[in-house]
């Protein structure tokens, strides 16, 4: 009898085990959440580190909507941004992903591919004209054409140390990175320091505006490997040997750019309004030497914009109320609330008119939060192709970073990262 | 006789507590789980079925979102045909050969060092322990700045005129992985001093003293008397730094993030990048983290049969 018992307990256990070892392989959902039953029911909000700034916003938008669509209710769940991607990938692994899921265009990447998100084009299609053309078509991953309603967007504006730039004697504002490429030698010719810092994360645009695709129609395979970016490639590397970009920009951590800006060691910094603060706290004396202007590509239509938006998950049990939410939430009024109490853009187009983007600037960030309103109103941003994610980023980095201190050939180098990229692209598409 | 004798007590032992026994036997199988169960169910949640997730995954085309099919021995095939794969074992390889030595070594002389009553020990003691209180990821920032083209060790070799350009410590692919492993040894001497120090606290000085009167010296007496009695705890030591060399992680991805290119990827590193990530391959990196285990059970198995002949 007791080993009857003994037996059966461990029989129990190993096929526990062997069940739960089983995790991590729910298939992406054959039947779609349906989005036409009525509004009502409880749903899960999760956002990316909104809290607790913005407690008093988000607290106030769920009450409103809750006082719309009587018999709803809205639980939100805030987690930290550097923690946003795994749990995503935790709850989707489990099949319990909250019902609206703030991500960036990024981190909803997988997602979007597999389908685990509802398609946005298919259901509120009617909405598109609402949104910034740019921050709409982020989220189009091929198999899921919008994966999410756009919610804030971040795009940047040129910063400029006016003493190096002043006494490099550069002419007129960099218009394109290779302008930047060219303002960046004369300043280390004339003082020693570095032009700007090229980073993993902005190196994909710094081709994508020199024309180069990076993928190709279908995502299937990379194409980097092309004579602008050769070009482009080449020209970094004298202005690492020239000490044009700092030595160890190669390896340097992501965000060491903001830094090495703070520190008077670059005179160009590309990056969102947003560091403004972070520098006049960090470092007063350099924001007194800080200029704005346009950044990169604003002409051309092909500045770098980060969408935000907001998914609903195609296993939501009330993803009519879901949908209504994220709508609800990324509503022109709501969107213009949320700007004016923080430094990220709206993505609707009406919220952009408004007269908060467009007064007389009073300061660096007035100025510079008119410069990036009307760069987004005005089409002067482009998307990343859905493909380029961080994961494609870093590898194209990785791949290219020898060349740029010199150790390979340019153009051996794009060759070897187009074909890792390319096996990439494939794993993907299997 | 004495067969007679233990039957008879045996059976008048039996005979008397046989009431009092017997209901504590009938329940006995079940005592044990209830002191080790707290610890067993952690184990089994928190080590065993992520270890079966992980052999189970390995055979699959899993991503971290989810999904997959079993696929066989695929990953495993991929994972032997791949260069990145080849070239971060390779890594890891020149790690451990690099660091084991250097840190067995430099521990052994600083606990010998310690151990001697030479002046300011008292002060030495704590600043070679102070890395081990350290978290590696502090560490690894500490060092970036040391090691950085404007950092402290470039200063001075440029002040002393050593150089006249920047040494690329962390930008260069043939510097950046020794660059990592310097961490690694100034980190882990801390630790690996205390366990020598201990055991040398424990050797006989009677040996130490008859040598001496022998007339052997210092370096004679340490070599021929004193090491050969801590043999073993050397050996636990280059059994535990070899085991932290293979898992190296921190080190490369703080410094380098693995770079430039793959010349500081080690294999826990080209395990993250395959399959942390939202959306990239779990079933690949599981498939890289079995051939990780096996490779550190190798390494524990031969650092065991060594310990084991040492010691004999």
């Amino acid at each position: 009898m007791q080993r009857n018992i003994r037996v059966s307990a461990v029989a129990t256990v190993a096929t526990a085990g062997i069940a739960l070892s089983g995790c991590g392989l729910s298939a992406a959902p054959s039947d779609e959440a349906d989005v036409s039953g009525p509004v009502e029911g409880s749903i899960t909000f999760q956002t990316m580190q909104l809290s607790p700034t913005f407690d008093d916003y988000i607290n106030g938008v769920i009450d409103a909507f809750e006082q719309e669509y009587p018999g709803t209710e809205v639980e939100w769940v805030d987690v930290p941004s550097d923690q946003a991607a795994r749990k995503v990938a935790a709850d989707s692994a489990a099949g319990s992903l909250p019902d609206v899921m703030d991500l960036d265009s990024g981190t909803l990447a997988p997602l979007g591919r597999d389908g685990r998100v509802l398609d946005m084009a298919e259901h509120r299609g009617d909405l598109e004209e609402a949104y910034v053309p740019s921050a709409w078509d982020s989220f189009d991953y091929g198999t899921t054409e919008v994966a999410a309603l756009p919610w804030y967007l971040n795009s940047p504006v040129l910063m400029m140390n006016s003493d190096l730039v002043g006494q490099a004697g550069v002419p007129g504002t960099p218009a394109t990175y290779s302008d930047l490429l060219d303002a960046a030698e004369r300043v280390a010719e004339a003082t020693g320091k570095a032009g700007f810092q090229p980073t993993s994360i902005g190196f994909p645009n710094y081709l994508l505006s020199l024309g180069v695709p990076l993928v190709n129609e279908d995502s299937t395979q990379a194409v980097v490997n092309t004579p602008e970016a050769v070009e482009f490639l080449e020209h970094l590397a004298e202005l690492h040997e020239l000490g044009a970009i700092p030595a160890d920009s190669v390896t340097a951590a992501q965000r060491s750019e903001i830094d090495t800006f703070s520190q008077g060691d670059t005179a160009y910094l590309e990056t969102g309004p947003s560091r403004l603060t972070i520098i006049q706290e960090n470092a007063p004396e350099i924001f007194e030497q800080i200029e704005v202007a346009e950044p990169m590509g604003a002409d051309a239509g092909t500045t770098w914009v980060v969408a935000h938006g907001l998914a609903v998950s195609a296993t939501s049990e009330n993803a009519a109320t879901a949908v209504a939410f994220a709508e609800f939430m990324t509503s022109p009024e709501n969107q213009l609330a949320l700007a004016e109490q923080s430094s990220v853009f709206p993505s609707t187009t009406a919220s952009l008119e408004d007269p908060f983007f467009s007064a007389e600037p009073t300061d660096l960030a007035t100025e510079a939060r008119g410069i990036v309103a009307q760069s987004l109103f005005d089409g002067g941003t482009m998307p990343k192709p859905p493909a380029v994610d961080a994961e494609f980023a870093t590898a194209l980095w990785s791949e290219v970073q020898t060349a740029i201190t010199g150790e390979t050939d340019a153009e051996e180098a794009l060759a070897a990262a187009e074909a890792r990229l390319t096996e990439l692209l494939q794993s993907r598409a299997q | 006789m004495t067969t007679a004798t233990v039957a008879t007590t045996a059976g008048r032992r039996a005979s008397v507590r046989r009431p009092a026994v017997a209901p504590a036997r009938r329940h006995r199988w079940w005592v044990p789980l209830v002191f080790i169960g707290p610890v067993l169910v952690i184990q089994v949640t928190f080590l065993f079925l992520p270890l079966g997730n992980t052999f189970v995954l390995a055979f699959t085309d899993a991503s971290t979102i989810g999904g997959g099919t079993f696929t066989g021995w695929e990953n495993f095939a991929t994972i032997f045909t791949s260069p990145v794969f080849w070239e971060a074992a390779g890594h890891t390889g020149l790690y451990l050969v690099l660091a084991v030595p250097a840190i067995v070594c430099l521990s052994l002389f600083l606990a010998i060092l310690v151990n001697t009553s030479m002046r300011g020990a008292g002060i030495v003691r704590p600043i070679l322990f102070s890395p081990l209180v350290m978290p590696m990821a502090v560490v690894a920032l500490m060092f970036q700045y040391v090691l950085s083209s404007d950092g402290l060790l470039n200063q001075v070799l440029r002040g002393l005129s050593i150089v006249t350009e920047p040494v690329g410590f962390l930008t260069s692919s043939r510097l950046a992985l020794l660059s990592a492993v310097l961490v690694t040894v100034w980190k882990g001497c801390g630790l690996y001093t205390l366990i020598l120090l201990a055991a040398l606290q424990n050797v006989s000085r009677e040996l130490d003293q008859a040598a001496e009167l022998d007339g052997a010296s210092w370096l004679r007496r340490t070599w021929s008397v004193t090491i050969p009695q801590i043999r073993g705890t050397v050996v636990l030591v280059a059994i535990l730094s070899a085991i932290a060399a293979l898992r190296v992680f921190t080190e490369p991805f703080v410094l380098t993030g693995g770079g430039p290119g793959t010349s500081s990827t080690t294999m826990v590193l080209y395990l993250f990048t395959q399959g942390i990530s939202p959306g990239t391959q779990a079933g690949f990196a599981s498939a890289v983290s079995l051939v990780l285990f096996v490779a550190v059970l190798l390494v524990s198995a031969v650092g065991w049969s060594v310990s084991r002949r040492s010691n004999r």
